[in-house]
């Protein structure tokens, strides 16, 4: 053990710094793991503290209807009594927004809450500037309005804005405010009284308002009380949903858990990488060794003993590796907590978790060893006897067992990790399955552009004939550069093709959309006026569409249907709407969609999700109630609807659409799609003169709405392109470590080229022109594969993603990569060129 | 001590068997100092190593210590060679990564001393090279990296030393003064010492002079009963 100790201290000292690069990749694997896995711990560990604060109550009564005076009454009389502490009300609903004074300034929609006095009843409403917060800053028609908000209409504290009906003047910008729950919306905030939004006239039959009723109770008591309300709801047959703020925590947790795996598995990929990349060193570094272990096996070294040696190396390094990864972990998770804290109302807690911390750094050195195994296992074939006779190469085995043990062993160890991290072995699968997939890509495209490549060495050029020779030199790691490289640019080339297609789909839907406008919360007597009001304003296409709720009752079967469901999935409040034709984005799948004629008997076409859900088929009766009447509809058509495509029926969100006639007799309101004026003043002024007219009516831009899912499609891509850059840095990493392997022999024939006439100059283009042709390699290796990833990746599903060939995203990625490459080659081997040759001949 | 039964050595030259030594019978008693020379090519080297256990002769057999080394697996001749058998380079084969002084203290380390580096230091200052031990062999003249090899080849207190050209890379003051070295801690330490050299006025100090010419001992002054 003292040898073993002994030696592997003195080689880390006498090697790290070639070592070192390879082992940074297992720290940026780790650093990944650890910070991945964190998070998902400590934002658990976050939401169990704060859900309260999510919540901002206890128990929370939610409805879609405004509250009746049997439900005021019965949660008026239990908040008052124990173990209640308190009580208050809030309702949510989304709405426009616009300056008073501003009539070129967009309006904007806004998540609007109106809140009663006692508001919040958990956690802390926090305003910019130091205001406390106080429900007076809301009497008077007073409002708390998100900066953002502040920016984008142009105005500040002290000016007034409208909503829906009123005008409100603002007294304070929030920073942070309790009871989001899960909405993650990144719309502005608008805080009002609760009578004022009532009194706005944002309210009313059709509006998409969400009512809450919430409690506090002293803690352990949450349960009891919400399952105690509940029995009173089912009692009275009372509508609406009683949660406890337990229910967010255990969605998030689950959520958590469910993206955890793949999160993990990302960072194994990244370990993974580095392996690779140990394993390569690990090999050009047995052969630069060859001279010691023979001389130690003159010494009396028996080969475990000597394996063992260089073993407790890779073993010292990866642990170091993993330490460091823990910085890059605290980092990232840094980042993270600050991020989720800014759009959550939650003080996320940015320490490591311990436990992931031991994982991470074990699963680290785990893989470095045993990548590192298999070529230290050719120790073995060296013969002492090379000390006196150079020209004796070590006999390798025909069939060496103990190495294909060792593979076996790090193939198994892979799988169990993925499967570990994945939590299921089936994504596990799917991931080595996956990365092998891509590995075999990438060395098919090595080895074909390599044997290309070969024929260059034989043209006149000098400099280029030893340019590209250089990629041939034993020990250079061509394979392993191209392929870790290769698929740093892979990464990065994919996500920028993938965001491209997907953003580029948006692009196309808006050009031919029949509308780039939508109102919503039309009421039947306004039908007339908004429709003259808009094309007063330069609005065309116009369209209007009925929208009612009802609630399922009942479902008969068509004789031929032998399928049932459990009884409790007939229920429920739907949103039925009504049309003549299919909209563009929509298809049949069974049965015939109506002629375009109205029909006084009840038909109706289901969407496929709900249909299956139901399990419904063509010749089914559902029954309604609407308003107090019963209505029987046959399903005569099953229809599928492309959701990724903004248009009217998307906006209706009704999965049953009725045949024309029947909606015209119930309560119902109108959603409508219009084109608006091309430029963004005329837009801007249709929409403020509109809104004043018909404050209740919420008009939305669809280029704004449009624009924030590209928002967030820019903000998903990022966030995989820092992933993906984690690969690339990796592959690069790995480029200048290879470099450091083989700089000795760079030296040396850089010395000998310089003694037969060969100016710095021309050392410098030769090493420029083997790096160019590795970049482009690589980048062309990445990009081909990329195209074959997305290809893959848009099929997967029942609703493939748009794919389109982008050949300037591919030229630039193989360009770029290129140009890393060069630059990172050359600048690790610049001293080569600058060194005299006599010392290096002397010492080599 | 040591002793060689019908030893052959053959390695393929192209299509062919080049024979190195040709059934060689040799006894070495201990204690004795041997010097083996010959023409390049004669088979010196070849003959050392095979003593050394660095490689297997083709037929015959090769006994240390009345253990028949020939057929020994690898792990068994490293703990052999460990344990009795030192071994001086002529291209000194230090380790290019460990110090002067680490270097010495190496064998001591395999072979599982319990003290292994006070014993170093006295090698170390033994040779000469106190002020030089932390130095790598890249900062050490040939002489003084000669003279590391010969201090790490007595590390274990070896019963048998095998020279090979100890002094063929050295200039001739040096080589006499690592020669001189040489001779002095085998004659202390009264080890066994084959020494293959082609130079007429070392082999002139050994007890015993064998003269190899292709791969066949044909000059041996030993006394008659110890010649095979």
């Amino acid at each position: 053990m003292r040898f073993i100790a002994a030696m592997a201290w003195r080689e880390i000292r006498a090697s790290w710094r070639r070592l070192v690069l390879f082992f940074v990749c297992i720290a940026l694997g780790v650093g990944a793991m650890v910070s991945l896995r964190s998070f998902s711990k400590v934002f658990s560990r976050s939401v169990a503290r704060d859900s309260r604060m999510l919540m901002s109550a206890d128990v929370r009564v939610g409805t879609s209807e405004a509250w009746g005076p049997e439900q005021i009454e019965l949660l008026s009389r239990r908040g008052a009594s124990p173990p209640v502490t308190g009580q208050t009300r809030m309702l949510e609903t989304q709405t426009m927004v616009r300056a008073l004074d501003d009539p070129d300034a967009r309006p904007m929609m806004v998540e609007l809450k109106g809140l009663e006095p006692g508001f919040p009843l958990r956690g802390e409403f926090r305003l910019a500037n130091g205001l406390r917060y106080s429900h007076d800053l809301l009497v008077d028609r007073g409002v708390l309005v998100s900066s953002s908000l502040l920016e984008r209409l142009h105005v500040k504290v002290g000016d007034r804005i409208v909503i829906g009906g009123g005008q409100f003047t603002i007294r304070g910008a929030i920073e942070r405010m309790p009871g989001n729950a899960l909405n993650f919306s990144p719309l502005p905030r608008v805080a009002a009284d609760y009578r004022d939004v009532e009194a706005a006239g944002l309210t009313g039959f059709g509006s998409r308002v969400h009512y809450n009723w919430m409690f506090s109770v002293p803690d352990g008591e949450e349960r009891d009380f919400a399952e105690s309300l509940g029995r009173d709801y089912g009692g009275r047959r009372l509508n609406g949903s009683i949660g406890t703020f337990h229910y967010i925590e255990n969605w998030l947790s689950s959520s958590l858990a469910n993206i955890d795996g793949f999160l993990s598995l990302i960072g194994l990929a990244i370990v993974v990488l580095g392996g690779i990349g140990i394993a390569s060193v690990t090999r050009v570094f047995v052969d630069q060794r060859v001279k010691t272990v023979a001389i130690l096996k003159s010494l009396g070294g028996r080969n475990r003993r000597v394996i063992g040696a260089y073993l407790a190396q890779v073993l010292v390094l990866s642990l170091a590796g993993g330490v460091l990864g823990l910085f890059v972990a605290q980092a990232i998770t840094s980042g993270l907590a600050g991020y989720v804290s800014r759009r959550l109302p939650l003080d996320v807690d940015p320490r490591l978790s311990p436990l992931a911390c031991v994982q991470g750094v074990a699963v680290g050195v785990l893989i470095a060893l045993l990548f590192a195994l298999p070529p230290l296992l050719d120790i073995r074939d060296v013969k002492p006897i090379l000390v006196l006779r150079s020209d004796i190469g070590g006999a390798r085995r025909r069939v060496d067992w103990l190495k294909i043990a060792a593979q076996a062993l790090l193939l198994a160890a892979i799988v169990s990790l993925a499967g570990w991290w994945a939590g299921t072995y089936r994504d596990a699968g799917v991931f080595i399955g996956g990365l092998a997939a891509t590995a075999v890509v990438l060395q098919i495209g090595s080895t074909a552009l390599m044997r290309a490549l070969a024929r260059l060495r034989r043209l006149p050029s000098f400099v280029l004939r030893q340019g590209v020779g250089s990629l041939y030199r034993p020990g250079n790691q061509t394979r392993v550069t191209l392929f870790t490289v290769g698929l740093g640019a892979l990464f990065v080339i994919a996500v920028r093709l993938l965001q491209v297609n997907v953003q580029n789909e948006f692009l196309l839907d808006l050009s031919g959309l029949s509308a780039d406008m939508f109102l919503m919360d039309v009421q039947p007597d306004q039908r007339a006026p908004v429709a003259a009001a808009l094309d007063r304003l330069g609005a065309t296409s116009v369209t209007l569409l009925p929208l009612a709720r009802a609630r399922l009752v009942g479902l008969k079967r068509d004789p031929g249907n032998p399928d049932r469901v459990p009884a409790n999935r007939v229920g429920g409040e739907f949103r039925i709407s009504e049309r003549l034709q299919l909209d563009t984005n929509e298809t049949t799948v069974a049965g015939r969609f109506w002629p375009p004629s109205p029909s006084p008997r009840p038909e109706i076409s289901v969407e496929t999700g709900y249909a299956g859900w139901m399990r419904l088929r063509v010749g089914d009766v559902m029954i309604f109630e609407i308003a107090g009447r019963r209505l029987e509809a046959a399903v005569t058509s099953i229809r599928k609807e492309d959701r990724r495509i903004r248009s009217l029926s998307s906006l209706v969100r009704a999965d049953i659409v009725f045949r024309p006639g029947p909606l015209e007799s119930l309560p119902h309101t109108f959603v409508g799609g219009m084109k608006g004026p091309g430029e963004e003043v005329a837009r801007a002024r249709l929409q403020n003169e509109f809104l004043a007219q018909f404050p209740g009516v919420t008009l939305v831009d669809a280029l704004d709405d449009i624009e924030e899912v590209r928002r967030r499609i820019r903000d998903i891509s990022t966030a995989v392109s820092v992933l993906g850059g984690f690969v690339l840095v990796c592959g690069i990493l790995i480029l200048v470590g290879a470099v450091a392997m083989t700089k000795m022999q760079r030296l040396y024939e850089a010395a000998i080229l310089k003694t037969l006439g060969a100016k710095r100059r021309v050392l410098i283009r030769i090493t420029v022109i083997e790096y160019v042709v590795l970049g482009l390699l690589a980048g062309i290796i990445g990009s081909g594969a990329a195209i074959a990833v997305t290809w893959v990746l848009s099929r997967r599903g029942d609703r493939p993603l748009p794919w389109h060939l982008h050949p300037w995203i591919n030229l630039t990625g193989a360009i770029l990569t290129a140009v890393v490459v060069t630059i990172v080659g050359v600048l690790a081997t610049w001293s080569v060129s600058a060194r005299k040759p006599l010392g290096i001949l002397r010492d080599t | 001590m040591i002793r060689l039964e019908g030893v052959t050595k053959t390695v393929p030259s192209g299509a062919e068997q080049l024979t190195i030594l040709d059934r060689v019978d040799l006894f070495v008693p201990a204690g004795q100092f041997v010097a083996v020379t010959g023409a390049s090519g004669s088979g010196k080297s070849t003959l050392l190593s095979l003593v050394a256990g660095l490689d297997s002769p083709t037929s015959g057999e090769v006994y240390l210590a009345q253990q028949r080394i020939s057929r020994m697996r690898e792990d068994a001749l490293a703990d052999l060679r460990g344990a009795m058998v030192g071994i001086v380079f002529q291209a000194f084969h230090l380790i290019p990564s460990l110090t002067a002084y680490e270097n010495v203290v190496v064998p001591m380390e395999l072979a599982g001393q319990p003290d292994p580096a006070e014993q170093a230091r006295a090698l170390v200052d033994a040779v000469g090279l106190t002020d030089r031990a932390h130095h790598y062999p890249s900062q050490l003249s040939g002489g003084e990296q000669q003279r590391v090899a010969i201090a790490r080849a007595f590390a274990n207190r070896p019963s048998i030393l095998l020279a090979d050209e100890p002094t063929g890379n050295l200039d001739t003051a040096n080589g006499a003064k690592v020669f001189d070295l040489l001779v002095r801690l085998n004659r202390e330490r009264r080890t066994t010492l084959l020494l293959v050299t082609h130079e007429r006025s070392l082999a002139d100090a050994a007890d015993r002079r064998i003269v190899l010419s292709a791969g066949r001992v044909v000059s041996d002054d030993a006394p008659s009963a110890v010649v095979a």
